[in-house]
C-alpha cells in the first residue's frame, strides 16, 4: 500500500464539486477512513450530505490539523497554536454556516470539528436574549404571558 | 473515535457511501438551508457546552427548549463530554425566611439548622428541623430527615431518614461514595452505636460503622461547648475530632488515634477549613495554612498576603472547594439602627498552584460582591452556608 502522504482520494460534494486530498487528510473524517479501510474508495467518494462550500472548509480544517498536529500530548505550544488557529478559523462563518458545519462534521464524523463548531454555538448563545435564541433556532415562543412570568419569577435571580 | 459519535453519525445521515448500488448522490435529508434543522443529539451537544448558569434564560425560549434543558439527556451529555461545572450554592437563612436562588419549599431551607454535604450533582441536607414551630426555640432543632437537592433540575426530594435525630452540630463527610454523619444528637446518645451513621449513595441505605467514642461523658460536668465533633475526608480516610482525634480507614474498617498527624486538628479549631485536591487548608485569622502530609506539618499558603481584605472579626467566613480552586465567602454587615441589617456577601475565587513540590501559591482570580440583602434588626443570627456541586 502506498504511504498515506502520497495516496490521494477524491471527495465529491452533493453539488458535484470534487476535491483531491491526501489519504491522511481523508482519514481525518472517520466515515471516509472506514470507506478506505473497506477498500470501497477506488474512485471519487460521493458525500451526499455536504455541499462543496462546506466540504472545502472541512478539508481546510483537516489539512491544518494534519500539518500542524501537536508532536505529542506534552506539546503545549503546538496545542495552543492550533487552538488559536481554530478560533480564527471559526470567526469567518455566520451561524448558518456553523450549523451546516456541525451537521457535516457529525455526518463525516470528525470529533474535533464537531466540538469546535458546537462550542462556537454555545459561546454565541450565552450572550443572547431568549428572543435572539428563538430567531437563531427558528422556534416560536409558545408560552402564554402568565407562563413566561411564572418562569421568570422562579428564576428571578438569573434575570437581574 | 467513540462509538457514540459513530452511532450519532449513522442516525441522522445515510450509511457511509460504500456500495455503488447504494450510491447516495441525491440527498435524502432536507437541504441544509435552515439552521433549525439541528437534530436533537446535536442540539444537546451545543447546549451541554453552555454554562449551567444560563439555563434559566434558555428555558424561556420555548416549552420544547425548556423540556430539553430539564432533560436527563442533557446532563448525561454534559458528563459524557466532560463538561460538568462546579457551581457554588449559597444557602441563606434569616430566621426561617430564606433567600435562595432555587425555588424551595420553606421547610427545607434553614441553612444553619442542618448540615449540607455535596455528592456529585446532589446536595444532601441532613438533620435539622422542618417543624416550623421548633424554629422559634433557642435550642437547635433535631431531626432524622434527609432532603436532597438535585442541582440539575433544582428540585428537592426526600432520602431515607437516619435512625438518630440530629441538629446542625452534627458533622458530615463524604468518603468513597458514602456520607458519614456523626454527633449533633443529645448527649445521652454519645456512646450509642448510632451516634455515627453512614449513608451508602449507591444503595441509598443507611448503615452502621463502629462508634469511635471520641467524647467521654462525665456526669455532673456541664460542657459549655457541648460535644461537637468535626470531620473531613483526606486521601480516602475519614478524620474525626472531639476530645480525642481519630482517623477511620474504610478499607480496613478501623479507627486509629491520630499519631504524627495530630496537628491536623488545628484546622477544625480554626475559623474555617476545606479540603481541595486532597490538601487540607485552613484560615487561622492571620494566614491560610495548608498541611503537607509528606512532612506532617503545616505550611503557609503563599501569594495572598497583600491582596485579600482583612478577614478578622467577620461575622461569617467560609472556604469552599470549587473543583481544584478555592472560593472564599464572607459578609459585611451594616446596622441601620434597630430597624434593619444590610448584609453584603462577598466572594473571591483563588487558583492554587503547587511549586517545587513543597510550596503552594494562591492567586486571586476575582473578588466581587455577589449578594446584598436586608433583614429586620432582630435577625442578627442570620447566617449562610456555601457548598459546591458538579452539574
Amino acid at each position: 500500500m502506498a504511504s498515506s502522504s502520497t495516496n490521494k482520494f477524491v471527495l465529491k460534494s452533493n453539488d458535484d464539486v470534487s476535491f483531491e486530498v491526501t489519504e491522511a487528510v481523508a482519514r481525518e473524517f472517520q466515515v471516509i477512513a472506514h470507506i478506505i479501510d473497506d477498500d470501497c474508495a477506488k474512485k471519487a467518494i460521493p458525500l451526499s450530505n455536504v455541499t462543496g462550500e462546506i466540504l472545502s472548509k472541512m478539508i481546510e480544517y483537516g489539512k491544518k490539523h494534519i500539518e500542524e498536529a501537536p508532536v505529542d500530548e506534552e506539546d503545549e505550544e503546538g496545542k495552543k497554536k492550533l487552538q488559536i488557529w481554530d478560533e480564527e478559523f471559526m470567526k469567518q462563518f455566520n451561524m448558518e454556516i456553523v450549523f451546516q458545519l456541525i451537521l457535516a462534521s457529525n455526518y463525516l464524523n470528525n470529533k474535533g470539528l464537531l466540538d469546535l463548531t458546537c462550542c462556537t454555538v454555545a459561546d454565541h448563545i450565552k450572550d443572547m436574549t431568549p428572543d435572539e435564541v428563538r430567531t437563531l433556532f427558528n422556534v416560536k415562543n409558545d408560552y402564554t404571558t402568565e407562563e413566561e412570568e411564572e418562569i421568570r419569577k422562579e428564576n428571578s435571580w438569573a434575570f437581574e | 473515535m467513540s462509538s457514540n459519535a459513530r452511532a450519532s453519525a449513522a442516525t441522522n445521515g445515510e450509511e457511509p457511501p460504500c456500495n455503488k448500488k447504494k450510491k447516495p448522490s441525491q440527498a435524502t435529508e432536507p437541504t441544509l438551508t435552515s439552521i433549525s434543522s439541528l437534530p436533537y443529539d446535536l442540539l444537546l451537544i451545543c447546549l451541554a457546552r453552555v454554562s449551567r448558569l444560563y439555563y434559566p434564560i434558555l428555558s424561556l425560549v420555548s416549552k420544547n427548549f425548556q423540556s430539553v434543558i430539564a432533560s436527563s439527556d442533557l446532563y448525561e451529555t454534559r458528563s459524557r463530554l466532560n463538561h460538568t461545572e462546579r457551581c457554588l450554592y449559597l444557602c441563606l437563612n434569616s430566621s426561617g425566611k430564606c433567600l435562595v436562588e432555587i425555588p424551595s419549599p420553606n421547610y427545607l431551607l434553614p441553612a444553619d439548622k442542618s448540615r449540607l454535604v455535596a455528592a456529585g450533582s446532589n446536595i444532601y441536607k441532613i438533620g435539622g428541623s422542618h417543624d416550623a414551630f421548633e424554629l422559634f426555640k433557642h435550642e437547635k432543632p433535631y431531626s432524622s430527615s434527609v432532603s436532597v437537592l438535585d442541582c440539575r433540575s433544582h428540585t428537592w426530594h426526600q432520602a431515607p431518614s437516619m435512625s438518630m435525630k440530629r441538629n446542625s452540630s452534627s458533622t458530615t463527610s463524604l468518603v468513597d461514595e458514602k456520607i458519614y454523619v456523626a454527633g449533633g444528637c443529645k448527649d445521652k446518645y454519645i456512646s450509642y452505636p448510632n451516634w455515627i451513621e453512614v449513608f451508602d449513595l449507591k444503595t441509598q441505605t443507611w448503615g452502621n460503622v463502629t462508634n469511635p467514642r471520641i467524647f467521654k461523658l462525665r456526669h455532673g460536668v456541664i460542657r459549655k461547648m457541648g460535644h461537637v465533633a468535626e470531620s473531613f475526608e483526606l486521601e480516602g480516610k475519614l478524620y474525626m475530632f472531639g476530645d480525642e482525634n481519630v482517623v477511620y480507614n474504610p478499607k480496613e474498617d478501623r479507627w486509629n488515634v491520630l499519631g504524627v498527624d495530630k496537628d491536623l486538628s488545628w484546622a477544625v479549631r480554626g475559623y474555617s477549613y476545606c479540603v481541595i485536591d486532597d490538601v487540607l487548608l485552613y484560615w487561622d485569622t492571620q494566614v491560610f495554612n495548608w498541611y503537607d502530609c509528606k512532612v506532617s506539618s503545616w505550611k503557609e499558603l503563599n501569594g495572598l498576603e497583600e491582596i485579600l481584605p482583612d478577614f478578622r472579626g467577620l461575622a461569617y467566613f467560609k472556604m469552599v472547594d470549587l473543583g481544584g480552586k478555592m472560593a472564599l465567602l464572607w459578609d459585611n454587615r451594616e446596622y441601620g439602627g434597630n430597624d434593619f441589617i444590610q448584609i453584603k456577601i462577598w466572594c473571591a475565587e483563588i487558583a492554587l498552584e503547587r511549586r517545587d513540590g513543597d510550596e503552594i501559591w494562591g492567586k486571586v482570580e476575582w473578588i466581587d460582591l455577589i449578594l446584598t440583602f436586608t433583614v429586620p434588626g432582630e435577625c442578627e443570627d442570620t447566617s449562610f452556608d456555601a457548598i459546591s456541586a458538579s452539574v
